[in-house]
């Protein structure tokens, strides 16, 4: 017998409606995993001169996806509770207080307290699976079924969650970098990111096959590439786990991102005193961050080559005249972060928003939203 | 120091080379008051000194460098609540007397203004286009 069990409910502009793209049904299969994890984690808890589960247990977790709403986007699951002699052979059902203690877990992380005593480091890191498919500004929330909340879920509660491990975590990816090889028995492409940096993607036979059509004339191309990134505590990408896609992009915006990476370079050399004896150089030198940032805007929104500038605070501004209105972006090095301004001149509005330096799809998001008449 | 009262009087800006880059593009921060001038936007009156004047005194003065002017009106400073006024420098200035010397007052107003009223003017300077270019003329020389 089928019962409802958990809405795991999509928020986001991309999931406006009843729709679910189809790779996010990996996220609901990463929940499931957790899930059984946890459940094993209890049922050994209260079992604690068994060294495993009973046999049968993991396929005793029977979720389905029995719908999807709408509400944004509200994937239902439903359980298949097993039949009462097996439970009582096991004990209490397992997997009801799994669900509950994930929510604790989630709870605890979005509001900064500690997580429940004796959370198990090895469940703990199960939750990297979750969320590789969010952008910055999605959300699940894993709401209980007949509950009217439930904890949420955030590329920023993953963060909170495994940052005690000091492991890397894995998030999903958007970004532009210089194709620098390929190789097939690595079954991997090279790329060299805006910031300098060499990672290695892992891709299949698609992808390296497009990679292997540009490599010969065009080492060095410039792609947007896109996957799942495995990213350390300062929000480095330090590879690509799954490379999914890239391609080749225009030579017009590879012409722009040559020319802001070395007008970047360029500001990096300003001395104190640059503004008629105000003005200070740059506050911090490693300014890698900014270009990937940078170049992620540009590339998704199609903007021509923005004016770069020091601040006389010693940070790096990015502008851009759009038809009568101008967008900033102003990246602060002191403390990263991205302050988005949208000056509106015929209406003498001004919208502004600050991001953190790894919340880059974020900032495209927000431009896209409020540039109005501003297109490219 | 006193009002200017003709509003169609051009008001020249100097543009720093660090708020320019190559082709065509300058800064907002051109036209925001930095922390020296205590919210009053040095401009140079249009009456007083033409665009090319302006550059070559305020390189001679020694009070900083310039790589182009930018120019708005009276009226237009007007528009966004900015008033202008003439502030002719004496004898008695660090870098010598400028009787051409006016400000664009934006005290009073919070730094977020600052950069609003910074972006409008650009928008307005930028659309009259460039006053005065020293590598334009020479280019074209």
């Amino acid at each position: 017998m089928s019962q409802p069990f958990l809405d795991a409910i999509f928020k986001g502009a991309r999931f406006d409606g009843s729709e679910l793209p189809v790779d996010l049904l990996q996220e609901l299969e990463a929940y499931r995993d957790l899930l059984l994890a946890v459940a094993r984690h209890i049922y050994l808890d209260q079992h604690r001169d068994r060294q495993r589960v009973p046999r049968g247990f993991a396929e005793s977790l029977k979720l389905t996806l029995s719908g999807i709403q709408e509400g944004s986007t509200v994937a239902v699951l439903s359980r298949q509770v097993p039949a009462q002699p097996e439970l009582a052979d096991w004990g209490a059902d397992t997997f009801e207080p799994a669900r509950e203690k994930i929510g604790e877990v989630l709870a605890a992380a979005n509001s900064g307290t500690p997580l429940p005593a004796g959370f198990p480091t090895e469940v703990l890191r199960k939750f990297n699976r979750l969320g590789k498919r969010l952008m910055d500004s999605d959300s699940i929330e894993f709401r209980p079924s007949g509950a009217s909340t439930g904890p949420k879920f955030t590329i920023v509660t993953k963060r909170r969650l495994l940052s005690s491990l000091q492991d890397e975590i894995e998030v999903a990816y958007i970004g532009y970098a210089r194709l620098a090889g390929a190789s097939d028995t690595r079954c991997a492409v090279d790329l060299t990111l805006p910031s300098g940096r060499d990672v290695e993607g892992r891709a299949g036979e698609d992808v390296l096959d497009a990679a292997a059509k540009v490599m010969p004339d065009r080492k060095a191309a410039w792609l947007r590439v896109s996957g799942t990134a495995s990213v350390d505590n300062y929000d480095r990408v330090m590879k690509l786990t799954e490379l999914e896609d890239l391609e080749v992009v225009d030579e017009e915006y590879a012409v722009t991102f040559d020319k802001v990476q070395t007008r970047i370079d360029e500001l990096a050399t300003i001395q104190n005193g640059w503004l008629d004896g105000e003005g200070v150089g740059l506050v911090e030198r490693n300014t890698s961050w900014v270009r990937d940032s940078l170049f992620l805007v540009i590339g998704e929104l199609s903007l021509p080559k923005p004016g770069v500038f020091p601040t006389p605070e010693g940070h790096i501004q990015a502008e851009w005249i759009l038809n009568k209105n101008h967008l900033t972006l102003l990246f602060n090095l002191d403390d990263p972060g991205v302050e988005v301004e949208v000056f509106d001149a015929e209406s003498d509005l001004e919208e502004t928003e600050t991001f953190k330096r790894s919340e880059g799809d974020s900032i495209v998001e927000y431009i896209k939203q409020h540039r109005g008449g501003a297109g490219a | 120091v006193t009002d200017i009262e003709d509003q169609e009087e051009l008001l020249h800006r100097q543009v720093n080379p660090g708020f320019f880059q190559d082709e065509d593009q300058p800064t907002s921060q051109v036209f925001r008051p930095t922390r020296k001038d205590e919210g009053r936007l040095s401009v140079s009156a249009g009456s007083r000194a033409s665009a090319e004047e302006s550059l070559r005194r305020y390189n001679e003065r020694g009070c900083g460098s310039s790589c182009g002017v930018l120019s708005v009106t009276v009226e237009e400073c007007s528009s966004l609540e900015l008033a202008a006024r003439y502030d002719p420098l004496g004898e008695d200035d660090p870098a010598g007397p400028d009787d051409a010397h006016a400000v664009v007052d934006f005290n009073g107003l919070d730094k977020s203004q600052h950069k609003k009223k910074g972006k409008a003017l650009l928008l307005i300077a930028m659309n009259r286009g460039w006053t005065y270019r020293p590598d334009a003329e020479a280019a074209g020389a």
